[in-house]
Protein backbone atom coordinates (compact mmCIF):
# COMPACT_ATOMS: atom_id res chain seq x y z
CA UNK A 1 0.00 0.00 0.00
CA UNK A 2 2.23 2.71 1.43
CA UNK A 3 6.35 2.73 1.01
CA UNK A 4 8.15 2.57 4.37
CA UNK A 5 7.26 5.09 6.80
CA UNK A 6 10.50 7.91 7.04
CA UNK A 7 8.62 11.26 6.82
CA UNK A 8 11.06 13.11 4.02
CA UNK A 9 8.96 10.95 1.78
CA UNK A 10 6.00 11.91 2.81
CA UNK A 11 7.29 15.44 2.94
CA UNK A 12 8.55 15.49 -0.67
CA UNK A 13 5.10 13.85 -1.92
CA UNK A 14 3.57 16.69 -0.13
CA UNK A 15 5.62 19.24 -2.23
CA UNK A 16 4.95 18.05 -5.39
CA UNK A 17 1.10 18.24 -4.71
CA UNK A 18 0.42 20.77 -2.36
CA UNK A 19 0.00 23.50 -4.99
CA UNK A 20 -2.63 22.14 -7.17
CA UNK A 21 -4.38 20.98 -3.62
CA UNK A 22 -4.20 24.01 -2.13
CA UNK A 23 -6.09 25.66 -4.69
CA UNK A 24 -8.67 23.91 -4.81
CA UNK A 25 -11.95 25.85 -4.04
CA UNK A 26 -13.34 25.16 -0.24
CA UNK A 27 -9.27 24.36 0.47
CA UNK A 28 -7.81 26.11 3.29
CA UNK A 29 -4.43 24.44 3.33
CA UNK A 30 -3.15 20.54 4.05
CA UNK A 31 -0.36 19.33 6.65
CA UNK A 32 1.50 16.23 7.30
CA UNK A 33 -0.63 14.34 10.18
CA UNK A 34 -1.38 10.77 11.46
CA UNK A 35 -4.07 8.95 10.98
CA UNK A 36 -4.21 5.30 12.58
CA UNK A 37 -0.81 6.03 13.96
CA UNK A 38 0.29 6.41 10.28
CA UNK A 39 1.52 9.65 8.17
CA UNK A 40 -0.75 11.05 6.37
CA UNK A 41 -1.69 14.08 4.32
CA UNK A 42 -4.38 15.93 6.40
CA UNK A 43 -6.35 19.06 3.89
CA UNK A 44 -8.54 21.39 5.58
CA UNK A 45 -11.25 22.99 4.34
CA UNK A 46 -13.89 25.96 5.09
CA UNK A 47 -17.18 23.51 4.72
CA UNK A 48 -16.53 19.98 4.52
CA UNK A 49 -19.40 19.48 1.39
CA UNK A 50 -19.88 16.64 -0.72
CA UNK A 51 -18.58 19.02 -4.21
CA UNK A 52 -15.70 20.16 -2.09
CA UNK A 53 -14.81 16.94 -0.87
CA UNK A 54 -14.93 15.53 -4.38
CA UNK A 55 -12.25 17.24 -5.59
CA UNK A 56 -9.84 15.93 -2.93
CA UNK A 57 -7.83 12.95 -3.90
CA UNK A 58 -8.40 10.12 -1.46
CA UNK A 59 -4.74 9.60 -1.48
CA UNK A 60 -1.27 10.92 -2.70
CA UNK A 61 1.35 8.61 -4.86
CA UNK A 62 0.10 6.27 -1.49
CA UNK A 63 -0.35 8.14 1.44
CA UNK A 64 -3.74 8.30 2.49
CA UNK A 65 -5.58 11.91 2.71
CA UNK A 66 -7.72 12.78 5.34
CA UNK A 67 -10.38 15.68 5.10
CA UNK A 68 -11.05 18.25 8.15
CA UNK A 69 -13.52 20.80 8.53
CA UNK A 70 -11.21 23.75 10.06
CA UNK A 71 -13.31 26.42 8.94
CA UNK A 72 -11.27 30.03 8.26
CA UNK A 73 -7.99 30.81 10.06
CA UNK A 74 -8.00 34.38 11.36
CA UNK A 75 -4.91 36.24 12.71
CA UNK A 76 -5.52 36.02 16.66
CA UNK A 77 -5.57 40.29 17.60
CA UNK A 78 -8.13 41.08 20.16
CA UNK B 1 43.79 -64.34 41.28
CA UNK B 2 46.11 -62.24 43.74
CA UNK B 3 45.83 -59.27 41.77
CA UNK B 4 42.06 -59.68 41.71
CA UNK B 5 42.07 -60.00 45.57
CA UNK B 6 44.20 -56.95 45.87
CA UNK B 7 41.74 -54.66 43.75
CA UNK B 8 38.80 -56.03 46.06
CA UNK B 9 40.36 -55.06 49.18
CA UNK B 10 41.54 -52.01 47.79
CA UNK B 11 37.79 -51.27 46.55
CA UNK B 12 36.54 -52.27 49.97
CA UNK B 13 38.55 -50.04 51.91
CA UNK B 14 37.90 -47.32 49.78
CA UNK B 15 34.13 -48.01 49.81
CA UNK B 16 34.13 -48.32 53.85
CA UNK B 17 35.87 -44.48 53.56
CA UNK B 18 33.69 -43.54 51.77
CA UNK B 19 30.57 -44.21 53.51
CA UNK B 20 32.05 -43.52 56.97
CA UNK B 21 32.18 -40.15 56.21
CA UNK B 22 29.23 -37.37 54.84
CA UNK B 23 31.13 -35.54 52.27
CA UNK B 24 33.78 -36.94 50.19
CA UNK B 25 37.70 -36.18 51.65
CA UNK B 26 38.75 -33.14 50.24
CA UNK B 27 42.49 -32.44 49.47
CA UNK B 28 43.68 -30.49 51.83
CA UNK B 29 45.58 -30.02 55.38
CA UNK B 30 46.05 -32.12 58.54
CA UNK B 31 42.38 -32.67 60.21
CA UNK B 32 40.24 -30.95 57.63
CA UNK B 33 37.51 -33.29 57.34
CA UNK B 34 37.44 -33.55 61.21
CA UNK B 35 37.45 -29.87 61.41
CA UNK B 36 34.75 -29.14 58.70
CA UNK B 37 32.66 -32.04 61.02
CA UNK B 38 33.38 -30.29 64.08
CA UNK B 39 31.72 -27.24 62.61
CA UNK B 40 28.77 -28.95 61.12
CA UNK B 41 27.84 -30.19 64.14
CA UNK B 42 28.61 -27.20 66.75
CA UNK B 43 27.64 -24.58 64.35
CA UNK B 44 23.90 -24.39 66.30
CA UNK B 45 25.07 -23.53 69.18
CA UNK B 46 28.06 -21.69 68.44
CA UNK B 47 26.42 -18.91 65.87
CA UNK B 48 23.57 -18.45 68.74
CA UNK B 49 26.26 -17.40 71.05
CA UNK B 50 25.79 -14.10 72.06
CA UNK B 51 28.14 -12.01 70.23
CA UNK B 52 29.20 -14.75 67.49
CA UNK B 53 28.92 -13.16 64.08
CA UNK B 54 29.99 -16.47 62.24
CA UNK B 55 31.87 -19.00 62.00
CA UNK B 56 34.79 -21.00 59.39
CA UNK B 57 37.13 -23.33 59.02
CA UNK B 58 40.79 -22.44 58.23
CA UNK B 59 44.55 -22.65 59.01
CA UNK B 60 45.90 -22.31 62.01
CA UNK B 61 49.13 -20.95 62.92
CA UNK B 62 51.21 -24.91 62.94
CA UNK B 63 49.34 -25.31 59.03
CA UNK B 64 46.43 -27.53 60.67
CA UNK B 65 43.05 -27.11 60.53
CA UNK B 66 41.26 -24.93 63.05
CA UNK B 67 37.52 -23.74 63.29
CA UNK B 68 37.59 -19.95 63.49
CA UNK B 69 34.94 -18.28 65.24
CA UNK B 70 34.21 -14.70 64.57
CA UNK B 71 33.17 -12.14 66.88
CA UNK B 72 31.40 -8.63 67.49
CA UNK B 73 34.05 -8.14 70.02
CA UNK B 74 37.16 -9.39 71.65
CA UNK B 75 36.34 -10.59 75.35
CA UNK B 76 33.35 -12.81 73.88
CA UNK B 77 33.30 -15.48 76.27
CA UNK B 78 31.75 -19.03 76.82
CA UNK B 79 33.97 -20.44 73.79
CA UNK B 80 35.73 -23.34 73.94
CA UNK B 81 39.09 -23.60 73.46
CA UNK B 82 38.81 -27.36 71.77
CA UNK B 83 35.46 -28.78 69.95
CA UNK B 84 35.82 -32.37 69.34
CA UNK B 85 39.09 -32.53 69.45
CA UNK B 86 39.39 -29.22 66.84
CA UNK B 87 41.55 -26.10 68.16
CA UNK B 88 39.11 -22.91 67.89
CA UNK B 89 40.57 -19.60 67.27
CA UNK B 90 38.44 -16.64 68.21
CA UNK B 91 38.92 -13.24 65.70
CA UNK B 92 37.08 -10.04 66.63
CA UNK B 93 35.83 -9.04 63.38
CA UNK B 94 32.78 -6.55 64.19
CA UNK B 95 29.63 -6.80 62.42
CA UNK B 96 29.52 -8.39 59.25
CA UNK B 97 27.38 -7.03 56.67
CA UNK B 98 26.68 -7.24 52.95
CA UNK B 99 28.75 -4.42 51.07
CA UNK B 100 26.18 -3.62 48.10
CA UNK B 101 23.52 -2.17 50.69
CA UNK B 102 25.90 -0.56 53.66
CA UNK B 103 24.20 2.92 54.59
CA UNK B 104 26.29 5.57 55.83
CA UNK B 105 24.28 7.85 58.22
CA UNK B 106 23.82 11.25 56.25
CA UNK B 107 21.95 13.63 57.89
CA UNK B 108 20.31 16.62 55.08
CA UNK B 109 21.39 20.26 55.71
CA UNK B 110 19.65 22.21 57.76
CA UNK B 111 18.64 25.74 55.73
CA UNK B 112 17.92 28.89 57.80
CA UNK B 113 15.94 31.90 56.45
CA UNK B 114 17.53 35.38 57.55
CA UNK B 115 16.19 37.56 55.29
CA UNK B 116 13.20 38.43 54.72
CA UNK B 117 11.26 37.45 58.04
CA UNK B 118 8.13 35.88 57.81
CA UNK B 119 4.80 37.57 56.72
CA UNK B 120 7.36 40.81 55.16
CA UNK B 121 5.81 43.11 53.14
CA UNK B 122 7.16 45.52 50.55
CA UNK B 123 6.72 48.19 47.79
CA UNK B 124 5.52 46.96 44.41
CA UNK B 125 9.35 46.98 42.79
CA UNK B 126 11.21 47.12 46.11
CA UNK B 127 14.45 45.27 45.80
CA UNK B 128 14.59 42.07 48.08
CA UNK B 129 17.24 41.09 50.27
CA UNK B 130 17.79 37.58 50.48
CA UNK B 131 19.90 35.83 52.89
CA UNK B 132 20.36 32.31 54.91
CA UNK B 133 22.72 29.93 56.13
CA UNK B 134 22.85 25.89 54.72
CA UNK B 135 24.62 23.98 57.78
CA UNK B 136 25.33 20.54 56.94
CA UNK B 137 26.62 17.96 59.75
CA UNK B 138 28.85 16.03 57.65
CA UNK B 139 29.91 18.78 55.41
CA UNK B 140 30.15 21.64 57.24
CA UNK B 141 28.90 25.19 55.41
CA UNK B 142 26.92 24.96 52.32
CA UNK B 143 27.03 28.15 49.84
CA UNK B 144 25.10 27.03 46.95
CA UNK B 145 21.64 28.31 48.44
CA UNK B 146 19.17 27.94 45.61
CA UNK B 147 16.02 30.31 46.13
CA UNK B 148 13.24 30.77 44.32
CA UNK B 149 9.59 31.95 43.83
CA UNK B 150 6.09 30.29 44.13
CA UNK B 151 4.87 33.62 41.27
CA UNK B 152 9.02 34.02 39.96
CA UNK B 153 10.22 30.92 39.34
CA UNK B 154 13.84 30.40 40.05
CA UNK B 155 15.56 33.53 41.53
CA UNK B 156 19.39 33.01 41.68
CA UNK B 157 22.23 30.70 43.80
CA UNK B 158 23.86 32.15 46.96
CA UNK B 159 23.93 32.57 50.69
CA UNK B 160 22.81 36.40 50.09
CA UNK B 161 21.16 37.72 46.95
CA UNK B 162 19.17 40.54 46.00
CA UNK B 163 15.85 40.80 43.24
CA UNK B 164 12.66 42.54 42.62
CA UNK B 165 10.12 40.32 42.49
CA UNK B 166 6.77 40.47 40.94
CA UNK B 167 3.58 41.71 42.57
CA UNK B 168 1.49 38.93 44.74
CA UNK B 169 1.96 36.93 47.70
CA UNK B 170 5.24 34.59 47.37
CA UNK B 171 6.18 31.68 49.07
CA UNK B 172 9.62 32.09 48.96
CA UNK B 173 12.41 28.90 49.11
CA UNK B 174 16.06 28.45 49.93
CA UNK B 175 16.95 25.06 49.30
CA UNK B 176 20.56 23.24 49.52
CA UNK B 177 22.08 19.57 48.53
CA UNK B 178 24.73 17.96 50.20
CA UNK B 179 27.52 16.37 48.92
CA UNK B 180 25.04 12.74 49.33
CA UNK B 181 22.43 14.79 47.47
CA UNK B 182 20.17 15.03 50.96
CA UNK B 183 18.42 18.32 50.24
CA UNK B 184 17.10 20.78 52.95
CA UNK B 185 14.93 23.57 52.63
CA UNK B 186 13.13 26.44 54.44
CA UNK B 187 10.17 28.88 53.12
CA UNK B 188 9.01 32.52 54.04
CA UNK B 189 6.09 33.93 52.66
CA UNK B 190 5.96 37.22 51.41
CA UNK B 191 3.80 39.95 50.06
CA UNK B 192 4.79 42.56 46.98
CA UNK B 193 2.69 45.53 46.35
CA UNK B 194 -1.36 44.89 46.20
CA UNK B 195 -2.83 41.29 45.17
CA UNK B 196 -2.33 39.70 42.06
CA UNK B 197 -3.78 41.09 38.96
CA UNK B 198 -5.67 39.41 35.72
CA UNK B 199 -3.68 39.11 32.30
CA UNK B 200 -5.66 42.19 30.91
CA UNK B 201 -4.46 44.52 33.76
CA UNK B 202 -1.33 46.91 33.94
CA UNK B 203 1.31 44.91 36.20
CA UNK B 204 3.99 46.66 38.03
CA UNK B 205 7.28 46.41 36.04
CA UNK B 206 9.00 43.69 35.62
CA UNK B 207 5.61 42.27 33.80
CA UNK B 208 5.18 38.72 33.75
CA UNK B 209 4.97 37.09 30.40
CA UNK B 210 1.67 35.86 28.86
CA UNK B 211 0.13 39.12 29.66
CA UNK B 212 -1.73 41.15 27.69
CA UNK B 213 0.41 43.89 25.36
CA UNK B 214 0.00 46.00 22.15
CA UNK B 215 0.91 48.96 19.73
CA UNK B 216 0.35 52.61 20.89
CA UNK B 217 -1.45 53.78 17.89
CA UNK B 218 -3.57 50.76 17.98
CA UNK B 219 -7.04 49.78 20.71
CA UNK B 220 -6.02 46.37 20.29
CA UNK B 221 -4.34 43.34 22.39
CA UNK B 222 -2.11 40.51 22.05
CA UNK B 223 0.10 38.33 24.46
CA UNK B 224 3.96 38.91 25.23
CA UNK B 225 5.18 35.62 24.33
CA UNK B 226 8.68 35.33 26.27
CA UNK B 227 11.70 37.38 26.80
CA UNK B 228 14.45 37.36 23.92
CA UNK B 229 17.92 38.26 24.08
CA UNK B 230 20.44 39.31 21.18
CA UNK B 231 24.20 38.18 21.25
CA UNK B 232 25.11 41.36 23.23
CA UNK B 233 22.55 40.95 25.94
CA UNK B 234 19.83 43.35 25.07
CA UNK B 235 16.72 42.10 26.32
CA UNK B 236 13.28 42.02 24.21
CA UNK B 237 9.92 41.13 24.64
CA UNK B 238 8.70 38.50 21.60
CA UNK B 239 5.21 38.67 20.27
CA UNK B 240 3.77 39.03 16.77
CA UNK B 241 3.90 41.48 13.73
CA UNK B 242 0.17 42.10 13.67
CA UNK B 243 0.86 42.48 17.51
CA UNK B 244 3.62 45.10 17.75
CA UNK B 245 3.09 46.25 14.15
CA UNK B 246 -1.03 45.99 13.49
CA UNK B 247 -1.21 49.68 11.17
CA UNK B 248 1.72 48.28 8.67
CA UNK B 249 2.12 44.49 9.24
CA UNK B 250 3.27 44.46 5.84
CA UNK B 251 5.94 47.30 5.42
CA UNK B 252 8.40 48.42 8.05
CA UNK B 253 6.83 51.75 8.90
CA UNK B 254 5.65 50.67 12.76
CA UNK B 255 9.77 50.14 13.74
CA UNK B 256 10.37 52.59 16.70
CA UNK B 257 6.63 52.75 17.70
CA UNK B 258 6.23 51.90 21.86
CA UNK B 259 4.63 48.92 23.36
CA UNK B 260 2.49 48.96 25.86
CA UNK B 261 1.40 46.72 28.66
CA UNK B 262 -1.50 46.14 28.80
CA UNK B 263 -2.57 46.60 25.32
CA UNK B 264 -5.15 49.87 24.91
CA UNK B 265 -7.86 47.16 24.06
CA UNK B 266 -7.93 46.50 27.09
CA UNK B 267 -6.50 49.64 29.21
CA UNK B 268 -10.27 51.66 30.44
CA UNK B 269 -10.13 55.19 28.19
CA UNK B 270 -8.55 53.22 25.44
CA UNK B 271 -5.72 55.70 24.58
CA UNK B 272 -1.74 56.00 25.35
CA UNK B 273 -0.48 57.24 28.54
CA UNK B 274 3.21 57.14 28.92
CA UNK B 275 2.56 54.87 32.58
CA UNK B 276 1.61 52.03 29.73
CA UNK B 277 4.67 52.49 28.16
CA UNK B 278 7.22 49.15 28.07
CA UNK B 279 9.65 49.25 25.20
CA UNK B 280 10.01 50.28 21.95
CA UNK B 281 9.63 47.89 18.49
CA UNK B 282 13.07 47.17 16.97
CA UNK B 283 12.28 44.50 14.59
CA UNK B 284 9.58 42.80 12.65
CA UNK B 285 8.98 40.22 9.88
CA UNK B 286 6.63 41.76 7.24
CA UNK B 287 3.38 40.02 6.10
CA UNK B 288 3.32 39.29 2.28
CA UNK B 289 0.07 39.26 1.22
CA UNK B 290 0.72 38.16 -2.27
CA UNK B 291 -0.50 34.70 -3.53
CA UNK B 292 3.18 33.98 -4.73
CA UNK B 293 4.60 33.90 -1.40
CA UNK B 294 5.08 32.00 1.07
CA UNK B 295 5.38 33.03 5.12
CA UNK B 296 7.16 31.17 7.91
CA UNK B 297 6.63 33.78 11.00
CA UNK B 298 4.64 36.37 12.02
CA UNK B 299 7.02 37.77 14.75
CA UNK B 300 8.16 40.99 16.23
CA UNK B 301 10.52 41.82 18.87
CA UNK B 302 11.03 45.60 21.11
CA UNK B 303 13.51 46.32 22.77
CA UNK B 304 12.56 46.36 26.32
CA UNK B 305 12.93 49.58 28.69
CA UNK B 306 15.18 48.36 32.34
CA UNK B 307 13.59 46.38 34.42
CA UNK B 308 10.25 46.11 32.11
CA UNK B 309 9.96 42.29 31.47
CA UNK B 310 10.02 39.57 33.93
CA UNK B 311 10.74 35.74 32.43
CA UNK B 312 7.40 33.67 33.69
CA UNK B 313 3.83 33.31 33.24
CA UNK B 314 1.81 33.95 36.22
CA UNK B 315 2.06 31.73 38.86
CA UNK B 316 -1.37 32.82 40.53
CA UNK B 317 -3.16 32.70 37.28
CA UNK B 318 -2.23 29.00 36.96
CA UNK B 319 0.61 29.48 34.41
CA UNK B 320 3.59 27.17 33.86
CA UNK B 321 6.17 29.58 35.38
CA UNK B 322 9.25 30.06 33.04
CA UNK B 323 9.22 28.10 29.60
CA UNK B 324 12.77 26.54 29.17
CA UNK B 325 15.52 28.63 27.05
CA UNK B 326 16.10 25.21 25.24
CA UNK B 327 13.60 24.99 22.46
CA UNK B 328 12.25 21.61 21.19
CA UNK B 329 11.43 20.69 17.39
CA UNK B 330 7.33 19.88 16.23
CA UNK B 331 5.93 16.81 16.21
CA UNK B 332 2.45 14.94 15.58
CA UNK B 333 1.03 13.71 19.12
CA UNK B 334 3.41 15.72 20.91
CA UNK B 335 1.30 17.64 23.99
CA UNK B 336 2.20 21.14 24.44
CA UNK B 337 0.24 23.91 26.80
CA UNK B 338 -0.13 28.03 26.65
CA UNK B 339 -0.40 30.78 28.70
CA UNK B 340 -2.40 33.67 26.44
CA UNK B 341 -4.27 37.17 27.82
CA UNK B 342 -7.58 35.77 26.56
CA UNK B 343 -7.82 32.26 27.75
CA UNK B 344 -4.72 31.74 30.15
CA UNK B 345 -3.33 28.28 30.31
CA UNK B 346 -4.71 25.93 27.79
CA UNK B 347 -3.84 22.81 26.24
CA UNK B 348 -3.83 20.83 23.33
CA UNK B 349 -1.77 18.45 20.79
CA UNK B 350 0.09 18.86 17.96
CA UNK B 351 -2.08 17.13 14.65
CA UNK B 352 0.02 18.72 12.04
CA UNK B 353 3.62 19.63 11.42
CA UNK B 354 4.97 21.20 8.45
CA UNK B 355 1.23 22.86 6.88
CA UNK B 356 0.84 25.22 4.64
CA UNK B 357 -2.63 27.47 5.23
CA UNK B 358 -4.18 30.24 3.99
CA UNK B 359 -4.40 33.16 7.22
CA UNK B 360 -7.00 35.99 6.85
CA UNK B 361 -5.62 38.95 8.45
CA UNK B 362 -8.81 41.20 7.07
CA UNK B 363 -12.06 40.38 6.00
CA UNK B 364 -10.52 40.63 2.04
CA UNK B 365 -6.67 40.21 3.18
CA UNK B 366 -4.97 36.86 3.20
CA UNK B 367 -1.56 35.63 3.33
CA UNK B 368 0.17 32.03 2.66
CA UNK B 369 2.14 30.50 5.19
CA UNK B 370 3.69 27.47 5.48
CA UNK B 371 6.31 25.45 7.63
CA UNK B 372 3.44 25.56 10.33
CA UNK B 373 2.27 23.77 13.29
CA UNK B 374 -0.76 22.47 13.65
CA UNK B 375 -2.43 22.39 17.31
CA UNK B 376 -6.06 20.91 18.01
CA UNK B 377 -7.85 20.79 21.32
CA UNK B 378 -11.69 19.62 22.12
CA UNK B 379 -12.34 23.13 23.46
CA UNK B 380 -10.88 26.67 22.64
CA UNK B 381 -7.11 26.70 22.81
CA UNK B 382 -7.18 30.05 21.67
CA UNK B 383 -9.04 32.79 20.94
CA UNK B 384 -8.69 36.67 19.55
CA UNK B 385 -6.49 38.50 22.13
CA UNK B 386 -4.12 34.93 22.48
CA UNK B 387 -1.86 35.91 19.05
CA UNK B 388 1.77 36.04 20.44
CA UNK B 389 1.54 33.28 22.98
CA UNK B 390 4.36 30.84 23.14
CA UNK B 391 3.91 27.31 22.29
CA UNK B 392 5.54 24.99 24.77
CA UNK B 393 5.63 21.21 25.78
CA UNK B 394 3.06 20.14 28.13
CA UNK B 395 6.05 18.36 31.01
CA UNK B 396 7.68 20.24 33.69
CA UNK B 397 10.49 20.99 31.03
CA UNK B 398 8.45 23.47 28.98
CA UNK B 399 10.37 23.73 26.24
CA UNK B 400 9.73 26.12 23.75
CA UNK B 401 7.86 24.66 20.09
CA UNK B 402 6.06 27.54 18.53
CA UNK B 403 4.50 31.47 18.25
CA UNK B 404 0.71 31.21 18.29
CA UNK B 405 -1.04 33.75 15.77
CA UNK B 406 -3.58 32.37 14.20
CA UNK B 407 -6.73 30.11 14.45
CA UNK B 408 -10.08 28.61 13.54
CA UNK B 409 -13.29 30.88 15.02
CA UNK B 410 -14.18 28.59 18.16
CA UNK B 411 -10.14 28.25 18.66
CA UNK B 412 -10.36 24.51 18.83
CA UNK B 413 -7.58 24.67 15.83
CA UNK B 414 -4.44 26.67 16.21
CA UNK B 415 -1.76 27.60 13.94
CA UNK B 416 2.21 28.82 15.30
CA UNK B 417 5.40 28.93 13.42
CA UNK B 418 8.04 26.91 14.44
CA UNK B 419 10.28 28.25 17.58
CA UNK B 420 13.18 28.10 15.81
CA UNK B 421 12.53 30.13 12.77
CA UNK B 422 11.67 32.97 14.93
CA UNK B 423 14.79 33.19 16.84
CA UNK B 424 16.85 32.73 13.95
CA UNK B 425 15.22 35.65 11.87
CA UNK B 426 16.29 38.11 14.68
CA UNK B 427 18.79 36.22 16.20
CA UNK B 428 18.01 36.05 19.91
CA UNK B 429 17.61 33.10 22.30
CA UNK B 430 14.88 32.87 25.13
CA UNK B 431 15.52 33.79 28.40
CA UNK B 432 14.29 30.72 30.47
CA UNK B 433 15.01 28.23 32.74
CA UNK B 434 18.05 26.27 31.97
CA UNK B 435 17.64 23.49 34.02
CA UNK B 436 15.45 20.13 33.65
Amino acid sequence: MSPRIPNETIRKVLERHVQRVVSLPGVIGVAEGEIDGRPCVTVYVAEKTAAVVGQIPSDLEGWPVVVRESGEFRALTG
Amino acid sequence: MRKLFLVAVVIAVLASTWVAQAAPPPEGPPGLAKAIAAQEKHNPQLLTTRGVVGTAVGLGRDGGAVVRVFTLKSGVGRLPAFIDGVPVVVQATGELTALKRRPRPNDPPVVTITSPTQGAQFASGDSVSFAATAQDKQDGALSAVNWTSSINGYLDTGASITRTLGDGIHTITASATDLQGAVGQASVTITVGTATHQTTDRWERPVPIGVSTGNYQSVSAGTIACRVRDAVGNLYALSNTHVFAPNDFAGQGEIGDIVTQPGLYDFPTHAYAESLRLGTVTAYKPINGSIFATNVIDAAIARMDTGSLGTATPLTLGGYGEPNSVTKAAAVNMAVQKFGRSTQLTKGTITGINATMIVAYADDWYAFFSGQIVVEASGAFIQPGDSGSLLVTDDPAANPVGLVFSGNANGTMTLANPIDSVLRYFDVTIDGKVTE
